[in-house]
């Protein structure tokens, strides 16, 4: 397990909710970033930016999970995942730390949590003062395939 | 060895291709002597090449092939078509064994002496067998005094054929094996010829090589005659210990060391010996082996020259045999090199991103102002863009080498179409970028197989029209602004209208009323559908009515456009146009809204500049906004609206129409349709390298793809065409859009409509059934039909088909072609039997008597008329018994206690599909034909552990009867699935708030299956 790190995840902030990310599918960690819009994409994604001459799609995660966009997005950072050989940027409010849990306090997402949130999440681990939600990168990632079946 | 082979096989093929269109020519004109010789030194070098790598079929074949093209040659025998059909069968055989040889490294099994007897009695046709041997003989033996130039003439020994002799070990020669033997046994020496011999041939070789201009230096200060008598030991030594006499080669060669022979000169001396040898007489066999020592010496012989300090030529510790085989390809070959393509892509791939990060350093210059950089980075910029010219260059192919075959298929077809076709190929030179050539050779191919097949008429039909008896095809390439133009054209028939517009109804591409107002170009783009052939009847050639869809596609994959102008009797022209280059493209630059889009230089035709002072102003008619431009009128779109940073309503338009300000529109021509894009601000052109968009954003049809600017942003790329489609549906190819809503399965509109397929089977009843559950439409013929184990059945795409009557009484007509449904369920196809496919309507299917009948639904008015809808479900059970137990199994294993579903639906019939396929997964199934009933449901107490809901409804919709649902009550936790026609994203949405926890579409039994069972997973993990 420790070699694996596959229980370290990245803790991210989203509208006051801790998420965490494997930090294996983490690429790369920015601040916010000049982003290209584009026009009549599908709402969630916030554009294209350029990182190191690679064109990345950037997802607003906020917008993905039906949050209110956030008043002040100075502090905005950037998640570089790679999804499908593709790479993505999630765009955050903030990046917390790296954690290594045990598996003894993940949990299986509540019933009642919001059919957005069960969408996109693994599971939840009972932190100490908090709980974490483990988002899912392809599952979020897929959104546009969900509304093609529909 | 594997090396050698490939170098072999990817030479042969080519010389194969080379030989295709020579025969070709020859055929035409039986008198060409330089082709003909051509095309026998071709063939032999195949012939000796494999001869040496052991491949006896190969070697057999060409054997043969080349008697007969000797005896052309020789005047023995007339150049007929006959001949000529039989020489490229046994290319053909050729190239066969070739491919088999490419894949398995080894020479396939199989059976030539059939060809090879053909060919033999070819040859043996006017003169006796023992002719031919002579001939073969003659080729071989014959010693030839020519000087310096490689002759052409019959006799002499090809490079291929040497070469292979030098790297093979002594092995059997393919023509003289009796010699081969006997030296093998004997000394080697005496079978040369003895001391004697060897002299011939040290004098020969001398007096070549002083005889040739660039290399009599090498023996200058040294007594001829000693020299002559050293090499005459040198060779005699060698020949005696059947190796290489090393500890003479310094001596015999001294002179050459002493004048500092070069690398290159030692392979002129090379190619002097070879002509020594074949003059002094002597064995191919042993000839062979006197090159081998000789080259042998070579790395000696260099690198004692190079030691006396004068050489500056470095010698390379390679295989020196091989070494001198290359050599001999002489100067031409030398100056070329064979390079694997992998390598250009990557360098093309690198400078692409160089010229990226010029650009950008000269904009960061350009900002900074004067600076001491200035100077350095123009030189870059320059080397850099010559750099990118180069390496476009090594990739540019004139376009003649995807024509290569063409000749040869003509050729082939008109012998077994009987038809007789003039091709004319004009511009071959005309250079494109090897991927893009690529591309587009299997389109050409088989664009001119169409206008051979089904373009031209019989001989007959010609006459009878009163044209030529010959018909034309003819091709043209050339370069026009920036892009490269091929047309295609031929002088037949022409697309048939009337018959398109039949076959556009009977495949449902659009209905009679869009027909009647498509005008005749519009109808003969149809043929760049899917499953759309004009051929009357299926020939091995065409007509198997796929092809010019997949033409189009590949066309369109590579940024190009395909048009066609055909007029009924006169001809077709079909006119391809594809950008030269893939990697780079000139874009110009705009801005609409806040962002700045780049547009494809290639597809702008000109800019206008519309203001209120300027000659061009921006018209209305009514809110329409047009250009007047040169005497015509133009219809504008507002980059604006169409990326939807302004709404399209009023307003905008009024405040357009009043600040009548300053427009940039860009002039673009989609086809045939040029359109202007009034876009905000143009900035200048750069050079962009296109690439994709993430899979995300791949529906955004107005993009084509999108890329990173000098200044480090990254912008879009427009796409006229998606814009054009975009902007007015109307004016793009209706059915384009047809086909790719049909792709998505949204058959249905909002308000339910579908296409119902009606058909006749068995009386005069009508017949429908939904057009989304029949996979294809087809016809057979009743010959075709076979009966196994009581079951009709009929071989159909490699697999058997049953065959199903629509009812026990239907009787299969005795003869003729009959038409069937195809449907097919997972990987299991049935055909359904009937008389006649009448008509594709949009309709509702609303069963309004449910019919006790088996495989009927029941009876629905379509089109105003009762029509029977059929039960494809039954149908499928029928034929497949273990459809359902199949499923059944898999869906009960685990599962003790059976779930409940309650499907609630206003659509009876799809509550008849759906019932019995969950029914047959294992649900329990209960229904509910309104919201109204099935709340009334939830009322009496009944539960469930999934409700499935329809949302277009009567009354309760499905979006408040899931709200009512999750208000209260028992059902409260109950998980929903919405399934409905319609599935865009908003209704996604607002189908998730009002609680329902899955969407699915209609139809999408896979999906509707995974969502059920996950749902109840969910549930029974909560629980």
């Amino acid at each position: 397990m420790e070699v694996l790190n596959k229980n370290d995840y990245v803790t991210i902030w989203l509208d006051g909710q801790l998420c965490g990310i494997p930090v294996l599918e983490v690429h790369d960690v920015l601040s916010k970033q000049v982003i290209t819009e584009i026009p009549l994409s599908p709402e969630a994604v916030a554009g294209v930016l350029n990182l190191r001459g690679q064109i990345v799609t950037a997802i607003d995660l906020r917008k993905r999970l039906n949050l209110k966009p956030q008043e002040d997005n100075s502090g905005e950072m950037n998640i570089v995942v790679e999804y499908q050989g593709e790479p993505y940027s999630l765009i955050i409010d903030n990046v917390g730390d790296v954690l290594s849990l045990s598996d003894e306090a993940f949990e299986k997402n509540p019933v009642t949590l919001e059919a957005c949130w069960q969408g996109v999440s693994n599971g939840i681990y009972r932190l100490d003062d908090d709980l974490l939600v483990i988002l899912d990168i392809e599952k979020l990632l897929t959104f546009d395939d969900n509304r093609a079946a529909a | 060895m594997d090396d050698l082979l490939n170098e072999f096989l990817t030479e042969t093929f080519e010389s194969i291709e080379v030989v295709d269109v020579e025969l070709v020519e020859l055929e035409k004109d039986p008198n060409n002597k330089s082709v003909l010789d051509n095309i026998f030194r071709l063939v032999h070098t195949i012939k000796g090449t494999c001869g040496f790598l052991g491949l006896p079929r190969l070697e057999a074949v060409a054997h043969s092939g080349e008697n007969v093209l000797g005896k052309f040659r020789d005047g023995e025998m007339e150049v007929t078509p006959e001949a000529v059909t039989l020489i490229l069968k046994a290319l053909d055989r050729i190239k066969e064994i070739l491919e088999g040889l490419e894949q398995t490294q080894e020479e396939p099994a199989g059976d030539d002496s059939e060809i090879i007897s053909q060919l033999n009695d070819m040859a043996e046709g006017k003169t006796p067998q023992q002719e031919t041997a002579d001939v073969v003989e003659d080729v071989v033996e014959k010693p030839i005094s020519v000087e310096g130039e490689r002759p052409t003439v019959p006799g002499e020994v090809t490079l291929d054929e040497l070469e292979a002799a030098f790297l093979a070990a002594p092995g059997p020669d393919d023509e003289e094996p009796e010699e081969a033997e006997a030296s093998s046994s004997t000394n080697r020496l005496e079978a040369a010829g003895g001391a004697e011999a060897m002299a011939l041939v040290s004098h020969l070789f001398h007096n070549h090589i002083s005889s040739d201009e660039s290399l009599k230096h090498l023996l200058s200060g040294a007594d001829s005659r000693n020299t002559k008598k050293l090499v005459e030991d040198f060779f005699t030594s060698s020949f005696e210990k059947e190796k290489c006499s090393e500890d003479l080669i310094e001596c015999a060669f001294s002179s050459f060391i002493d004048n500092d022979i070069a690398e290159d000169q030692f392979y002129n001396t090379v190619k002097h010996l070879e002509t020594a040898l074949e003059e002094a007489g002597m064995s191919s066999q042993d000839a062979e082996f006197a090159l081998e020592i000789y080259s042998q010496s070579s790395t000696k012989i260099l690198s004692a020259a190079k030691k006396q300090g004068k050489s500056e030529v470095e010698v390379k510790k390679e295989d020196s045999a091989k070494k001198s085989a290359t050599a001999k390809e002489g100067s031409i070959a030398n100056q070329s090199i064979r390079v694997a393509v992998d390598v250009l892509d990557n360098l093309m791939n690198m400078v692409s991103e160089l010229v990226l990060t010029r650009n950008q350093l000269l904009q960061i210059s350009r900002r900074a102002g004067d600076t001491e950089f200035d100077i350095p980075l123009q030189r870059l910029s320059q080397c850099t863009t010559e750099l990118q010219e180069g390496v476009m260059k090594t990739r540019m192919q004139p376009i003649g080498n995807a024509w290569s075959k063409i000749p040869r298929i003509i050729r082939d077809l008109q012998m077994e179409l009987g038809k007789k076709i003039d091709l004319q190929m004009l511009g071959a030179e005309t250079e494109l970028d090897r991927q893009v050539l690529e591309l587009i050779k299997d389109p050409l191919t088989h664009m001119i197989r169409n206008s051979a097949d089904h373009g031209i008429e019989k001989i007959e039909d010609r006459v009878a029209a009163g044209k030529k008896e010959t018909g034309t095809i003819r091709l043209n390439a050339f370069h026009e602004g920036g892009q490269i133009i091929i047309e295609i054209s031929d002088d037949g028939a022409g697309l048939p209208v009337e018959k398109l517009k039949a076959k556009a109804l009977a495949n449902g591409l659009a209905s009679e009323e869009e027909i009647a107002e498509m005008s005749d170009q519009q109808i003969q783009r149809f043929i760049f559908h899917a499953g759309f052939s004009t051929a009357a009847q299926v020939t091995s050639v065409s007509g198997r009515g796929v092809g010019m869809d997949v033409v189009r596609t590949n066309i369109e994959k590579i940024g190009g456009t395909i048009e066609l102008k055909s007029t009924e009797g006169k001809g077709t022209t079909f006119f391809i146009k594809i950008p030269l280059t893939l990697a780079i493209v000139s874009a110009l630059i705009v801005k609409s809204g806040e962002e700045r889009f780049a547009i494809p230089q290639i597809s702008v035709l000109e800019l206008v500049r519309a203001s209120g002072d300027s000659m061009h102003t921006i018209e209305y008619i009514k809110d329409t906004p047009v250009l007047r431009l040169r005497d015509r009128l133009l219809p504008l779109l507002h980059l604006n609206k169409i990326l939807g940073f302004q709404d399209a309503n009023e307003d905008v338009v009024e405040s357009e129409k009043q600040e009548n300000q300053d427009d940039f529109i860009i002039i673009t021509q989609v086809g045939e349709f040029t359109f202007g894009i009034v876009v905000d601000r143009v900035f200048d052109t750069e050079e962009i390298v296109v690439k994709p968009v993430a899979p995300i954003l791949r529906d955004l049809t107005v993009f084509s793809g999108n890329t990173i600017l000098g200044d480090g942003t990254v912008i879009m790329i427009l796409d006229p065409n998606g814009i054009a489609n975009e902007a007015n549906e109307a004016m793009s190819d209706l059915a384009d859009r047809r086909a790719e809503d049909e792709d998505d399965s949204l058959i249905s509109t909002a308000n339910d409509k579908e296409a119902i397929l009606l058909f006749r089977a068995g009386g005069d009843t009508k017949r429908a059934v939904p057009l989304s559950l029949v996979s294809r439409l087809e016809e057979m013929d009743v010959d075709k039909i076979e009966i196994s184990e009581g079951t009709k059945m009929i071989q159909y795409r490699g697999k058997l088909m049953p065959l199903v009557m629509i009812n026990d009484d239907y009787e299969i007509k005795s003869e003729g072609r009959q038409p069937m449904l195809v449907f097919t369920e997972d990987d299991k196809s049935m055909g359904i039997v009937v008389d006649e496919i009448s008509d594709i309507k949009e309709d509702n299917i609303n069963v309004e008597l449910s019919s006790k009948a088996t495989g009927q639904l029941g009876t629905a008015i379509i089109d105003g008329v009762a029509t029977e809808v059929i039960d494809i479900a039954y149908y499928f059970e029928k034929t497949f018994d273990n459809w359902q137990l199949g499923a059944e199994c898999s869906a009960d294993e685990g599962k003790s206690k059976r779930k409940n579903i309650l499907i609630v639906d206003d659509s009876t019939f799809f509550l008849n599909l759906l019932k019995p396929l969950l029914t047959a997964s294992g649900y329990n199934v209960t229904i509910a034909s309104t919201a109204g009933e099935a709340l009334a449901l939830r009322e009496k107490g009944y539960n469930f552990d999934l409700i499935i809901s329809d949302i277009d409804m009567p009354e309760m919709n499905g979006f408040e009867f899931a709200e009512d649902v999750r208000e209260d009550g028992r059902w409260q936790e109950t998980p929903m699935v919405a399934l409905s026609a319609n599935g865009s994203e908003k209704r996604f949405e607002r189908g998730r708030e009002a609680g329902f926890d899955n969407y699915v579409e209609k139809l999408d039994r896979d999906t509707l299956l995974k969502a059920i069972e996950e749902q109840i997973a969910n549930q029974e993990t909560a629980a």
